[in-house]
């Protein structure tokens, strides 16, 4: 298959093929007229509540089938009954369970010229067929270099031996027939290649087998079907009497998971007429003793996700939390605040000269106050932005949310905001896209003022449906773990005898967002900004040395006279300091390759390319030097493969796959005896530990924290782990021994941790 | 990646979601009107081809701003406005299904003569009559891809949203079946 974009000509003539009539202007005019009639004849009114309207005809139908449907069959899963037979699988998502499920019979690999598909998996449901499979050995090559060329966009589908073909459906295929358990997987091309550069038309041979009696399987229990039920619950002759609910946070369906649950919802808060909402943090569960319940986002549900149950967009939320523990109700909370306009008709007038040519990223500062409705805002700067348009920049106080221009005698054809005002250190910004951008004197109108008003909680209660018996009573942390969010709320501070180490961090200098190395003492003190707009640096194996990248080279500095030298000419990140001190391993990009290994002696001397697949990252050295692990990413990061490399015979070994690891960045880390490579999890909040022969994998850090970022261990076998604290970026660093799971929180530290030196 | 070039040139053409004008259509009729302007024609063709009349589509077109005009205080995000119009035209069209049993599908537009079609005249190029026909040949999913991107003018995050897609997977299937369906004109026109 060859590469191919759409013409703006193809795509004219599909608009045409609908051959949809021009709209008549007599039915465009007349229908305008009954709007605005509407608007000054009434007072917008909300819909009649039990009137003829054909939704609350249905709504009251369901209503009492509902309760009728509760009286026979018991309150609980009362709207399971009017659904489909709806299952959740881990890893594959929502399906439809009506039919015999299938997988696949074993994993499939083709290989052709070194470029490896593997079918891992495949679940056949009723409703589609998922199926997963990974690439390997993709060359950087084959990919387009620059960013407006598009390469194959392929038609994958399933080929069943009659001819069927199966195209792609909601995330997978269209079901195969529950009597054909072969099909192939054609894949005419690799996304995004280009023509040539990699083998195209690939077919895999699959086979299909039932589903093994131990595939987990849980139900789904629909809890508020469209028209949305099930708020507010009173009794009525012992049996739930459900009614209609108007709850901000909806809860629309429940599925048991082994060792908790997974929650669907809605958040759709009601206001009054002029107001709006703005959610300000991420969601809040709690149960009734005031624990906060920790969860995570299930990917695997995301297709369920998002609409209210009308089928309107809406905040849509997914939550999977373990549920030992937990007594009921719990609370989901989500925090906010109510905007409302101030007055409409408010406007407030400024001018400034845009010249006869103004160019993109051209600024006029113009800090120029004034008033609108009452309150005071200040007009920072004005800027030729990417969309040929202007966007303007206002200072305003903690009241004001936003505020509108206009540039008069124009017409724009787009514009857009940011910033929360006061929600965000009193910041936001206005823009106006054109066709063509106006110049000379311009005069800008700014209004509909929007102002901050009570900060709000919308809440709302849910308990399982059944009682669970399955469950402890109390959280067990898995055998291995040493920190869960439990444990991590109750940290000690390093102790002494630790505080003299000292570790390198890349952390905010100010409050403008400039970054940089920073060296501190182990227990927070001593700090000293080592270099400013720098990052990706590491200690030397005796800790008296760092280094880091910039433009013109590695840069090595003694720490204690910080005179540094420039290695001239070696660019790359990721710097890995060999323990005998003598190499330094990068990441770096030649020619031919993106992202590939590269050793240079710590001189700047005999640098050479060590690896030639792309997209690697370092995981370190083993501790005699001789050896250094890499790894390197499936295509669209499906997992990692892990590799050694040894410098005296320039020979690679592969090693075995981390499947359970960060798609975005591993972060991996190998201890310095050579034992365990450190590495994130998928959900970013998990730390797993495996031996680099890929046995022993264990979990080590449980969901401490939001999330888990760069991992550096010390040369006597503490590992130093940066963690995200909470959604406003916030994050902490923590020391963990895993040998015997001493864990210490390092005070006063905050950013992404680079290197770390004990004593 | 190269798809936002490409977007970048069709974007231009899609009616622009301004948030100030929608958070001000909440309380001021001028600035509804405003948007009803900018997606009165876009709402329409999406309408003619799912009811395949102009009568139908008219009568669905005026029902889908009306509720809007009564509902949009309850809008939360203004940003996403053209997928939640959409989303009520959508509703529309199944009201009128569930109460008509008429809807026409567009399978078989290219056969409807439209009276008061003052684009009927148009002489279609030959591609586009091809197009017709393998277009009424798509599953109905593919067929509400096309329109919502060709006819409604839906940017792909709000397409994703309308359609509970990821926007990724969105844009691969569309640019899959556009690459399809040009092979398949081509061979058609070899």
């Amino acid at each position: 298959m060859t590469s191919w974009t759409s013409s703006d000509i193809f795509e004219e003539n599909i608009k045409n093929s609908f051959n949809v009539p021009a709209i008549r202007p007599e039915f465009e005019a007349h229908l305008n007229e009954e709007l605005m009639q509407r608007a000054i004849s009434t007072k917008r009114k909300t819909w009649r509540i039990l009137g003829l309207r054909p939704a609350w005809a249905i709504s009251l139908a369901i209503l009492l089938m509902l309760l009728l449907g509760t009286l026979v069959i018991g309150p609980q899963r009362v709207y399971a009954e009017f659904a489909r037979m709806l299952g959740y699988i881990p890893g594959v998502g929502i399906v439809d369970e009506s039919a015999p499920i299938r997988v696949l019979a074993e994993p499939v690999s083709v290989t052709r010229d070194g470029i490896t598909i593997t079918v891992t998996s495949a679940t056949l449901t009723a409703d589609r067929t998922q199926i997963a499979y990974r690439i390997f050995g993709l060359p950087a090559s084959a990919y387009p270099t620059r960013e407006d060329i598009e390469g194959c966009m392929p038609s994958e589908y399933l080929h069943l031996a009659d001819g069927t073909k199966l195209v792609q459906i909601n995330g997978g295929y269209e079901p195969v027939p529950a009597k054909v358990n072969q099909a192939f997987l054609e894949i005419p091309c690799i996304t995004n290649t280009l023509p040539g550069k990699a083998p195209e038309n690939w077919e895999l041979p699959l086979r299909f087998v039932a589903a093994p009696p131990d595939l987990t399987v849980m139900p789904v229990i629909n809890l508020t079907p469209f028209p949305q039920v099930a708020q507010t619950q009173g009794n009525v002759g012992g049996a739930t009497l459900v009614t209609p609910g108007n709850s901000a946070v909806n809860v629309d369906q429940e599925i048991e998971t082994s060792d908790g649950y997974i929650l669907i919802g809605h958040f759709q808060p009601q206001t009054g007429s002029g107001e709006s909402f703005q959610q300000t943090d991420m969601f809040k569960i709690t149960d009734a003793s005031g624990k906060n319940v920790s969860y995570t986002y299930p990917q695997d549900v995301n297709e369920n996700v998002n609409l209210d149950s009308a089928g309107m967009p809406g905040t849509g939320w997914a939550a999977q939390f373990e549920a030992a523990g937990l007594v009921y109700p719990l609370t989901i909370s989500f925090p906010g605040v109510l905007l409302e306009n101030a007055d409409p008709a408010a406007t407030a007038d400024i001018t400034f000269d845009a010249g006869n040519d103004p160019q993109p990223g051209q600024t006029w500062n113009l800090n120029q106050d004034i008033q609108l409705a009452g309150h005071t805002l200040r007009v920072v700067s004005v800027t030729v932005d990417s969309r040929n348009g202007y966007s303007f920049n206002f200072k305003v106080g903690p009241e004001v949310y936003s505020a509108d221009v206009q540039i008069a005698g124009t017409t724009p054809n787009g514009g857009g905001g940011g910033g929360g005002g006061g929600l965000t250190n009193g910041t936001f910004e206005s823009s106006l896209s054109y066709a063509k951008l106006p110049t000379g004197v311009l005069t800008v109108t700014v209004s509909n003022l929007i102002l901050i008003g009570d900060s709000k909680t919308w809440q709302s209660q849910w308990s399982p449906a059944t009682i669970r018996t399955d469950l402890p009573a109390h959280p067990t942390p898995q055998a291995g773990v040493c920190l869960t969010e439990n444990s991590f709320a109750h940290l000690q501070a390093v102790p002494a005898d630790l505080a003299n180490g000292k570790i390198l961090m890349y952390e905010a200098l100010d409050n403008n967002n400039h970054w940089g190395l920073v060296l501190y003492a182990l227990d927070g003190s001593d700090r000293q900004v080592l270099a400013a707009n720098a990052s990706g640096g590491t200690f030397s194996p005796d800790g008296n040395q760092m280094a880091y990248p910039a433009e013109d080279g590695f840069h090595v500095m003694d720490l204690a006279t910080k005179a540094e030298k420039v290695l001239t000419g070696v660019n790359g990140f990721d710097l890995h300091w060999s323990p005998d001190g003598k190499q330094i391993a990068y990441v770096g990009t030649s020619e031919n390759v993106i992202d590939s290994v590269f050793i240079v002696n710590s001189d700047g001397t005999q640098m050479s390319q060590v690896s030639e697949p792309s997209y690697e990252s370092i995981i370190g050295w083993s501790s005699d030097s001789k050896e250094l692990f890499f790894v390197v990413p499936y295509t669209g990061g499906a997992g990692w493969k892990v590799y050694s490399y040894t410098p005296a015979s320039a020979s690679t070994q592969d090693l075995f796959t981390i499947d359970n690891g960060s798609y975005k960045a591993l972060n991996a880390a190998l201890s310095p005896d050579g034992q365990w490579i450190a590495y994130r999890s998928q959900q970013l909040n998990n730390l797993y530990l495996v031996h680099p022969d890929g046995s022993k994998m264990h979990l080590v850090l449980d969901s401490p924290a939001q999330g888990i970022g760069d991992l550096e261990w010390s040369q006597s076998g503490w590992l130093a782990v940066s963690l995200s604290t909470d959604s406003d970026n916030n994050t902490a660093t923590i020391l963990v021994r895993p040998e015997d799971c001493q864990v210490y929180l390092l005070p006063n530290l905050h950013g992404e941790v680079q290197g770390i030196f004990t004593p | 990646m190269a798809e936002s070039s490409r977007e970048t040139m069709t974007e231009s053409q899609r009616p622009e979601v301004d948030i100030g004008l929608v958070k001000a259509a909440k309380g001021d009729p001028r600035a509804f009107a405003e948007l009803y302007q900018s997606f009165v024609e876009p709402v329409f063709r999406y309408l003619y081809s799912r009811t395949g009349n102009v009568h139908d589509a008219e009568d669905a077109t005026a029902q889908t701003f009306l509720v809007a005009f009564e509902t949009i205080a309850s809008l939360r995000q203004e940003e996403h406005l053209a997928s939640w119009l959409f989303s009520i035209a959508r509703h529309k069209v199944m009201d009128q299904y569930r109460t008509q049993k008429r809807i026409v599908s567009i399978d078989f537009v290219a056969e409807i003569t439209t009276e008061k079609d003052p684009l009927s005249e148009v002489i279609r190029s030959e591609q586009s009559a091809t197009l017709a026909q393998l277009i009424a040949a798509l599953p109905e999913d593919e067929r509400e891809l096309l329109r919502l991107r060709f006819l409604a003018s839906l940017s792909f995050p709000e397409m994703a949203r309308l359609l509970r897609r990821n926007e990724e997977a969105v844009k691969k299937s569309l640019y899959r079946l556009l690459a399809r369906l040009h092979d398949q004109v081509e061979v058609t026109h070899d």
